[in-house]
């Protein structure tokens, strides 16, 4: 079955079965980032962006992501947003492990983009599910919070420019 | 399209969802997909379709379209949902599959009542069941399936607010087992006085105690120790009649039972 999507901001056709997963079908595109971890949807190693919100691509049907937006950690580090967390997560320590980096960094971006002044308590929510290798949920919480300052900087820093 | 050992439609509109579900026998329409394992053999997306994910909410209830990811549910937040059901959908698995699962999905799975059951059988939720020349609403405490060629399409939700309301999830987090089901309580008092009361339970045993709850309105508050334990035990006679013939963990029924005494604890 031929499956178009805007894939990492590149309109393409997938061929594959309705059935596969969008973790398999990504992972034969040669999109490393998106490692298979539980295949149940709960340890965020899988983690992509579909339609511009973080979703285990382990439990996706491609077909289901037909005309649909999916961009990848490949991607996605090329944007101002990652060089934020990025930031914010090596000032907390966070060394990035290669493993479960998609699942941390779209969770941070997710909290980072939906809420004006997130919380501990309110992040912790957010990525006690992940099952991170390389870090705990209170470093990761850290290395939002620090994230979340970087981007308040960096959009200043652009506001100013702008006047 | 190309056809495959799996034929996966795709609907734009209501009318293209119609004319596909008419036109091809045995076709399923499937939402976030988070439940199944594999794909049908034959399914439609009704993710294209902008009309079934639409939520608005209107003075004394909320309407959300079945395609709704329960993310924007949790988006809308307390002021704009009762606690009962935002508490339900926080119950849900993770952030993350809360992006792809929807609020249909959630109520029309098959073989299962899923964690939302509970909180919406106790706000009195109604289901707006579409056909192409017909048009019905079902109370969700009547709601067995949605009939042959009709569609689930819309969720009412009653928003009233409520003085105490309790909500639990039984069973293991972000896994649906024999020993998950959700528990909901709500209750009005005014002037020492219970008004209003449901008491939702959903799993593999499901019922809104109906009976329970008429004998506690109107009741003087606040109730006794022994009130509450013989309130607890019809509310244990009403489960084991609504579990006649069913397989359940016994565990279930103990937790209710400890859910429906601490709720009513609250009340005094």
């Amino acid at each position: 079955m031929k499956i178009p999507v805007t894939l990492n901001d590149t309109k393409i056709v997938l061929e594959a079965e309705p059935g596969d997963k969008l973790l398999n079908v990504l992972r034969r595109q040669n999109l490393l980032s998106v490692k298979c971890g539980c295949s149940k949807g709960h340890c965020g190693a899988c983690t992509v962006l579909l339609d511009g919100k973080p979703v285990p691509s382990c439990i996706v049907p491609v077909a289901l992501s037909r005309d649909s937006k999916i961009t990848t950690l490949e991607y996605f580090s090329k944007s101002e947003e990652y060089q934020d967390i990025l930031s914010g997560f090596k000032k907390a320590g966070i060394t990035m492990c290669g493993f479960c980096n998609a699942g941390k960094v779209f969770s941070a971006w997710h909290i980072l983009s939906t809420s004006m002044k997130p919380d501990r308590k309110m992040i912790c929510e957010e990525v006690q599910h992940l099952s991170l290798c390389c870090t705990n949920t209170d470093i990761l919480i850290n290395g939002i919070l620090y994230a979340f300052d970087f981007k308040v900087q960096r959009m200043g820093a652009q506001k100013n420019a702008k006047n | 399209m190309q056809k495959t050992e799996h034929t996966f439609f795709f609907a734009k509109t209501i009318a293209e969802l119609f004319y596909q579900l008419k036109s091809v026998s045995g076709l399923q329409i499937v939402g976030g997909c988070t439940r199944i394992e594999n794909v049908p053999d034959k399914a439609i997306s009704i993710r294209g379709i902008p009309e079934l994910a639409v939520i608005t909410k209107h003075e004394r209830y909320l309407d959300c379209g079945p395609g709704v990811v329960l993310s924007d549910i949790l988006a809308l937040g307390r002021t704009r949902v009762p606690d009962v059901f935002l508490d339900a959908v926080q119950s849900v698995a993770n952030p993350l599959v809360r992006n792809l699962a929807t609020m249909g999905g959630n109520i029309c799975a098959p073989g299962i009542k899923l964690s939302l059951y509970a909180s919406l059988l106790a706000l009195d939720t109604h289901l707006e069941l579409r056909s192409p020349l017909d048009t019905m609403y079902v109370p969700l405490l009547n709601f067995t399936g949605v009939p042959q060629g009709f569609i689930l399409s819309n969720i009412r939700i009653p928003l009233n607010d409520w003085d105490i309301s309790v909500f639990r999830r039984l069973g293991p987090d972000h896994k649906i087992r024999d020993t998950s089901a959700s528990f909901a309580f709500l209750a009005d008092n005014d002037k020492s006085m219970i008004t209003n009361v449901k008491l939702a339970f959903s799993g593999p045993v499901t019922f809104r105690s109906l009976e329970l709850e008429n004998r506690l309105i109107g009741t003087r508050l606040p109730l006794t120790p022994k009130d509450i334990s013989t309130l607890v035990d019809i509310a244990g006679k009403q489960f084991d009649k609504s579990a006649e013939g069913i397989q359940h963990n016994p565990i279930l029924r103990r937790q209710f039972l400890n859910l429906t005494r601490y709720s009513f604890e609250q009340l005094t």
